[in-house]
C-alpha cells in the first residue's frame, strides 16, 4: 500500500466534491492509502493574483500547516496528490517566496520568514497534480470501458483542454492525454489549445465580457470538436470546467464537461457511456 | 523622473466596448496574431542558430544594464567624433525642442518618418504639425494609421485591424485630397504601388528624416535600423538630415553583444532570419561621399526609463519591441492593440505603460488586460517576466488603495474567514443558506458583489449540499485527518 | 568612367574582394546563399567561368531586370568603383541599349541631362553651380533610373544577405531608388553567419581606421506585409534584386 495525502483545491471541496470522491475511489482502486488533512482551506492563488498578497500568505500559511500534520514535518516522504494543476502550481511556485515575504513584512525575524519559505517548499515538493501522479504509476484500470469486440465501436473520443497553468508553470500537457488514453478514450485537444480559456481569476471577474469572449473563441473551438464526435470535454483543472461549463449552460447547452478524475473512474467501473457521462456532469456530489 | 505619455484618448470601458463590438476588428486581430505566432516558431525550428545566439544575448544585455550610463556616455563621443550629435531628451517636451530647433535653424518645412515607437510616445508628430511642419509617415502601416488618425494596433504591424476594403477606402480619399490617381483595385500590388508613388515625392522632397533606433552600438557610435521596406534606408539616405529618437534603453556595449541579438527582433516578430534591410549608421556623410545626410543627430529619449534601472523591473529595458507577446496574448487576441489606449499594447504594453507613464495614467492596465496565463513568459525571446511584473503592480495598486472599497473589503474579509479551517467551513454553510435566492434550474445565475461579475455572464454552480470535507467525515470517519 | 577615391580616402569596396578569416570559397555556401535569397523573391544568377561568363550573366540580369519598362534608352547607374573595371559595363550595357551612368560627383555629363525631365532648370549641359544642385540632380536621375549596379562587401549564406558600404566610391542611392539593383558577388566573399558577417566588416574597419558611415545589409526586395499579413515586393525600396555570383 502506497501513502498519500489529497489536496483536493477549494473548488472541488465546495462546488465539486464529486471530483474529490472520484479521486478517492480512482487512487484506493490503485492501492493508495488516503489521508485527507482537513485543516486544508484554500491555497490563496485566487487573492495573489489579485494583488491581494496578505491575504493569500495567511491562507498558504493555514496550507503548509495543515499538510505538516500533528506530527510536524515527518510527513517528507508522502505523495500529497493535487486535483487542481493550477493549484498545484501555486503551491510549488508561488507560496514558498510569498511566505517569505510576507513573514518580513509582519516584522519577523529572517530566520523565521526563512523558516516559512523552508516549511512551503516542503511541502510543496510533495505535491504532484493527479494526472502527473497516475501518469507515473502506470497501473492499468481494473475494467475500463474500451470494448474488444469484434465490431465494436472504437475508443469514445473526448475533447480534452490543459489549463495555463498546469501547461506552463507545471509543463504537463502529455501526462493528462496518457491517462485519459489509458482509460480507453481517445483525447483531443481543441484548435489553438494553448489558448487560455478566459477563467484567469480575479480578471473574469472584473472583465466578464472579455473573459466570455476568450471562452466563446474556445467553445468555437469546442463545436468543432463536437462535429468530430467528441461526447464531452475533459479536464484537470476545475476552473477552467467551470468557466467553459457555465458559459455553455448560459447559452442553454447541456453539453458535458468532467474532471479527469471523474472521467477515469468511470473508466475503471466500466461505464463510458454517453449515458453515465451525461449523469455525472449533472451532478455534484457523492451520493446525488 | 517619472515620464510623460499620451492621453489614452477614450476611457477603458469606451474602448472595451469598442473592442468587444468590432467583429472585423476582431477577426483580422485573431488572423494575424495567429500567422506571426506560427512564424515565430518555424523560424527558430528551421535555424538552431538563432536559439543558441539568443540566450548568451539575453544574459550580456541584463549585465550590461547596470552600465548602461558610462556606455550612453562612450556612445556619445563616438558618435561626436564621427561628426554626429547626440542629445539627451528627459521627455516630450525636450524632444520637440530639439527637432523644432533644428527644423528652424534649416528653414525645414517638410518631414519624412520611418516607424518609431519611442517618437509616438513623446507625440512628436503633434508638436511638429503644431508648429507648421508636414510630417509624413512611411512605414506602409505607420501610412496607413497616419490617414485614418488612429493610433498603432500592434507594435510591430500597425494597421493588421484593417481590411484591404477599408485601406483602399483610406487611399481613395488621400488621392483625391493630393489630385492624384487613386490605387486601381484593392489587390495588393496596386494598394502598394499608390504608397509607393506618393511616398517617393515625400522622400524625395523632405528636408528631416526622422527614425526610431532597433540598437545603439556604444563601442563604434553606431545605430542599428531593422526595417523591410525601404522606407528606413530612404528616411536615412535622402533628407539632408537625420534625426533618430532612441529609448536610452536600446544601448549595447560592442558589436560582439549585437551579434547575438541583432536577429532576435526578425525572428521572433516576423519569422524572418534576417529583416529585408538592416541598416547601420555611424555618423552622417563623409567627405567625398556622393549621398546620405549632412547632419546626423541621436534624441536619447529617456521618459521614465533611467528610474527602472536598479529596481525589480529593469529587465523591461531588454525589450527588443518584436510583439511576440502580443502575438500570444489571448487577451490582445480578442480586444487588439488599439483597446490599451496608448502606443504599447499587449503584455509588454501593460507593463510598460504604467512603468513609463505613472500607475494612475493607467490603473486599468494590470487588473483587466491579463488573464495571468503565462503565455508571454514562454514567448519573450528576453525571457522578461511580464507575468511577474504584472502581478507586482497589481500588488503596488492594492497598496497604494488603487481599488474600490468593496473590493477591498471583500477580499480582507474572505482572506480573515479562509485562512483558518471554521471560517472556511462557516462560509460555506452560510453561502448554502442563503444561495437559493441567486439560483435558476439548479444554478446560480445571478450574484452580488464580486461573484457578480461571474454570473454576468455564466452559469455557476452553487455550493454543493455535502462539501468533500463533509463527506469525508462522514464515508471516512475513522481516518487520520 | 571611373572616379574612386578623389579625397585620399581608402576605397573600402576594394577590400571586400578577400575575406580575411582564410575562408575558402565553398560551394555549398554559395548555394546555400542563392536559395536564401531566391526565396526571398530575389533573382539570382551563378557564373562562376570567369570574366567572360560574368558579363554574359550580367547581361542576362540587366535584361531581366529592365525589360520591364517599355521605353529606351533604359538608364543604368553603377557605383565608379575600380572592381567593376574588368566588366567593361560601358560597353556591355550599350550592346543592350542601355546607358551606363557612373555613381558620380556628375554624373553622366552632358549623355543624360537633355533628355532628363528632371534636370534642373536653365542650361541641362552647364556644371551645376552648387553641390547642392548637383546632390540634387544626382538623386533625381537615380531616382529615374531603371537599374543600379553595384558589388558588395561580404554576402551571408544563412540569411541571403549581401552587405552594401556607403564610401566616396559608392554610394547609398544606386542600390535603393532605381527599380531594380543587381549586385555583383564573389563566392569567396560568401560567409556562413550574420555574426562571421560582422567579424568581416569588423576587420575591415580595423584595417581602415573605422566603419563606413552607413552600411547597409540587403536581403532581397524591399518587402511589406502590412496589407492584410499579405507580401507586397518592393514596397519603397527596388522591386526587384538581383544578384550575380562569379569571380572576375
Amino acid at each position: 500500500m502506497t501513502r498519500a495525502e489529497l489536496f483536493v483545491s477549494c473548488m472541488v471541496d465546495l462546488f465539486r466534491p464529486r471530483v474529490g470522491i472520484a479521486a478517492v475511489h480512482v487512487l484506493e482502486r490503485r492501492g493508495v492509502e488516503l489521508e485527507f488533512p482537513a485543516g486544508q482551506t484554500c491555497c490563496g492563488q485566487f487573492a495573489y493574483n489579485a494583488g491581494h498578497h496578505r491575504e493569500a500568505a495567511a491562507m498558504g500559511r493555514q496550507l503548509v500547516r495543515a499538510f505538516e500534520g500533528v506530527g510536524g514535518s515527518a510527513a517528507e516522504s508522502i505523495p500529497v496528490i493535487a486535483l487542481s494543476g493550477s493549484c498545484a502550481a501555486m503551491v510549488k511556485h508561488e507560496i514558498p517566496e510569498l511566505l517569505e515575504r510576507d513573514a518580513l513584512r509582519r516584522g519577523r525575524a529572517p530566520a523565521t520568514a526563512t523558516r516559512w519559505r523552508q516549511r512551503a517548499e516542503a511541502f510543496g515538493g510533495r505535491v504532484v497534480e493527479l494526472s502527473e501522479w497516475l501518469d507515473g504509476h502506470d497501473a492499468p484500470a481494473p475494467s475500463n470501458g474500451a470494448s474488444s469486440e469484434p465490431g465494436a465501436p472504437g475508443p469514445l473520443k473526448v475533447a480534452c483542454h490543459t489549463g495555463c497553468h498546469m501547461r506552463r508553470l507545471l509543463g504537463l500537457t502529455e501526462p493528462p492525454l496518457r491517462v485519459l488514453r489509458r482509460a480507453g478514450v481517445e483525447p483531443h485537444e481543441l484548435v489553438d489549445t494553448d489558448q487560455c480559456c478566459g477563467f484567469g481569476g480575479s480578471f473574469g471577474l472584473i472583465e466578464p465580457e472579455i473573459s466570455a469572449a476568450m471562452t466563446d473563441a474556445k467553445l468555437a473551438q469546442l463545436a468543432t470538436a463536437r462535429g468530430e464526435g467528441a461526447t464531452c470535454l475533459v479536464s484537470a483543472d476545475l476552473g477552467c470546467l467551470m468557466q467553459l461549463g457555465g458559459r455553455l449552460t448560459r447559452s442553454g447547452d447541456e453539453f458535458p464537461t468532467l474532471h479527469l478524475a471523474e472521467l477515469v473512474d468511470l473508466a475503471d467501473q466500466g461505464q463510458l457511456t454517453a449515458a453515465e457521462i451525461g449523469r455525472a456532469a449533472r451532478s455534484q456530489g457523492g451520493d446525488a | 523622473m517619472p515620464g510623460v505619455l499620451p492621453p489614452a484618448g477614450a476611457t477603458w470601458p469606451e474602448r472595451r466596448r469598442r473592442a468587444l463590438g468590432d467583429p472585423t476588428m476582431r477577426a483580422a486581430v485573431a488572423k494575424s496574431t495567429r500567422s506571426l505566432a506560427e512564424k515565430k516558431a518555424a523560424a527558430y525550428a528551421s535555424y538552431p542558430p538563432g536559439e543558441a545566439m539568443r540566450a548568451p544575448a539575453v544574459a550580456a544585455r541584463r549585465s550590461a544594464l547596470a552600465h548602461t550610463d558610462a556606455l550612453l556616455e562612450e556612445f556619445t563621443r563616438q558618435v561626436e567624433a564621427h561628426g554626429g550629435h547626440v542629445t539627451r531628451a528627459a521627455g516630450p517636451v525636450d524632444v520637440g525642442r530639439y527637432v523644432l530647433g533644428i527644423a528652424r535653424r534649416r528653414g525645414a518645412q517638410r518631414v519624412v518618418k520611418s516607424k518609431s515607437m519611442a517618437t509616438e510616445e513623446v507625440a512628436l508628430n503633434e508638436q511638429l504639425e503644431a508648429a507648421g511642419l508636414h510630417v509624413r509617415e512611411t512605414d506602409l502601416g505607420e501610412y496607413i494609421i497616419q490617414l485614418a488618425g488612429e493610433r498603432p494596433a500592434h507594435i510591430l504591424v500597425p494597421a493588421s485591424h484593417k481590411t484591404r476594403q477599408q485601406i483602399r477606402a483610406l487611399f481613395d480619399d488621400e488621392a483625391e485630397r493630393s489630385k492624384v490617381t487613386p490605387p486601381t483595385g484593392d489587390a495588393t500590388p496596386e494598394l502598394t504601388a499608390f504608397a509607393r508613388r506618393q511616398l517617393r515625392e515625400e522622400f524625395l522632397g523632405a528636408d528631416i528624416g526622422i527614425t526610431g533606433g532597433n540598437f545603439l552600438i556604444a563601442e563604434t557610435g553606431t545605430l542599428v535600423l531593422i526595417t523591410n521596406e525601404g522606407n528606413g534606408r530612404m528616411t536615412t539616405s535622402l533628407p539632408p538630415v537625420h534625426i533618430a529618437v532612441v529609448g536610452i534603453d536600446k544601448v549595447v556595449a560592442t558589436w560582439d553583444d549585437l551579434a547575438g541579438l541583432l536577429q532576435q527582433p526578425p525572428m521572433s516578430g516576423t519569422g524572418q532570419l534576417l529583416s529585408t534591410y538592416t541598416s547601420f549608421i555611424t555618423g552622417p556623410r563623409r567627405s567625398g561621399e556622393l549621398d546620405g545626410p549632412e547632419e546626423f543627430h541621436v534624441v536619447l529619449l529617456d521618459n521614465g526609463r533611467h528610474e527602472l534601472l536598479g529596481t525589480e523591473y529593469e529587465d523591461i529595458l531588454t525589450c527588443i519591441r518584436c510583439g511576440a507577446c502580443l502575438n500570444a496574448c489571448p487577451v490582445f487576441r480578442t480586444i487588439g492593440g488599439q483597446a490599451y489606449g496608448s502606443m504599447y499594447s499587449g503584455p509588454i504594453g501593460v507593463v510598460l505603460t504604467p512603468l513609463l507613464g505613472g500607475l494612475d495614467h493607467a490603473p486599468e492596465l494590470p487588473k483587466s488586460a491579463c488573464a495571468m496565463c503565462y503565455a508571454c513568459r514562454d514567448a519573450c525571446p528576453m525571457e522578461i517576466e511580464l507575468p511577474r511584473h504584472i502581478l507586482a503592480l497589481r500588488r503596488t495598486e492594492i497598496d497604494n488603495s488603487m481599488e474600490p472599497t468593496t473590493m477591498r473589503l471583500t477580499f480582507e474579509l474572505w482572506g480573515r474567514f479562509w485562512a483558518n479551517p471554521a471560517g472556511y467551513r462557516l462560509t460555506a454553510r452560510l453561502v448554502r443558506l442563503g444561495q437559493w435566492a441567486f439560483m435558476q434550474n439548479g444554478r446560480l445565475t445571478r450574484a452580488p458583489g464580486l461573484v457578480g461579475g461571474w454570473t454576468a455572464t455564466r452559469d455557476a454552480p452553487p455550493v454543493a449540499k455535502e462539501t468533500f470535507h463533509e463527506w469525508w467525515q462522514r464515508a471516512r470517519p475513522g481516518s487520520r485527518t | 568612367m571611373v572616379a574612386a577615391g578623389q579625397t585620399g580616402v581608402a576605397d573600402m569596396s576594394r577590400t571586400g574582394t578577400t575575406v580575411p578569416l582564410g575562408h575558402q570559397s565553398d560551394g555549398e555556401l554559395v548555394q546555400e546563399f542563392m536559395d536564401h535569397w531566391v526565396a526571398l523573391s530575389g533573382d539570382a544568377w551563378l557564373a562562376l567561368g570567369g570574366v567572360d561568363d560574368v558579363r554574359r550573366a550580367l547581361a542576362e540580369a540587366v535584361s531581366a531586370m529592365v525589360s520591364e519598362r517599355g521605353h529606351a534608352p533604359r538608364r543604368v547607374i553603377a557605383w565608379a568603383t575600380d572592381e567593376l573595371a574588368p566588366l567593361d559595363l560601358p560597353g556591355l550595357l550599350a550592346s543592350l541599349g542601355c546607358e551606363c551612368v557612373w555613381w558620380t560627383d556628375h554624373p553622366g555629363g552632358a549623355d543624360v541631362a537633355g533628355d532628363h525631365q528632371d534636370s534642373p532648370p536653365g542650361g541641362p549641359a552647364d556644371e551645376p553651380a552648387t553641390p547642392g544642385a548637383a546632390l540634387s540632380r544626382r538623386r533625381n536621375l537615380a531616382a529615374a533610373s531603371d537599374l543600379g549596379i553595384t558589388t558588395c562587401a561580404w554576402a551571408v549564406a544563412d540569411t541571403g544577405t549581401i552587405a552594401l558600404y556607403a564610401t566616396p566610391s559608392t554610394g547609398r542611392l544606386p542600390s535603393l531608388l532605381p527599380t531594380a539593383h543587381v549586385a555583383l558577388v564573389r563566392p569567396s566573399q560568401i560567409v556562413r553567419s550574420v555574426p562571421d558577417g560582422l567579424r568581416v566588416m569588423a576587420n575591415h574597419g580595423a584595417q581602415l581606421g573605422g566603419l563606413p558611415s552607413a552600411v547597409n545589409l540587403v536581403s532581397g526586395p524591399s518587402r511589406s506585409a502590412d496589407i492584410e499579413g499579405d507580401v507586397a515586393v518592393g514596397v519603397h525600396g527596388p522591386r526587384r534584386a538581383g544578384v550575380v555570383i562569379g569571380e572576375w
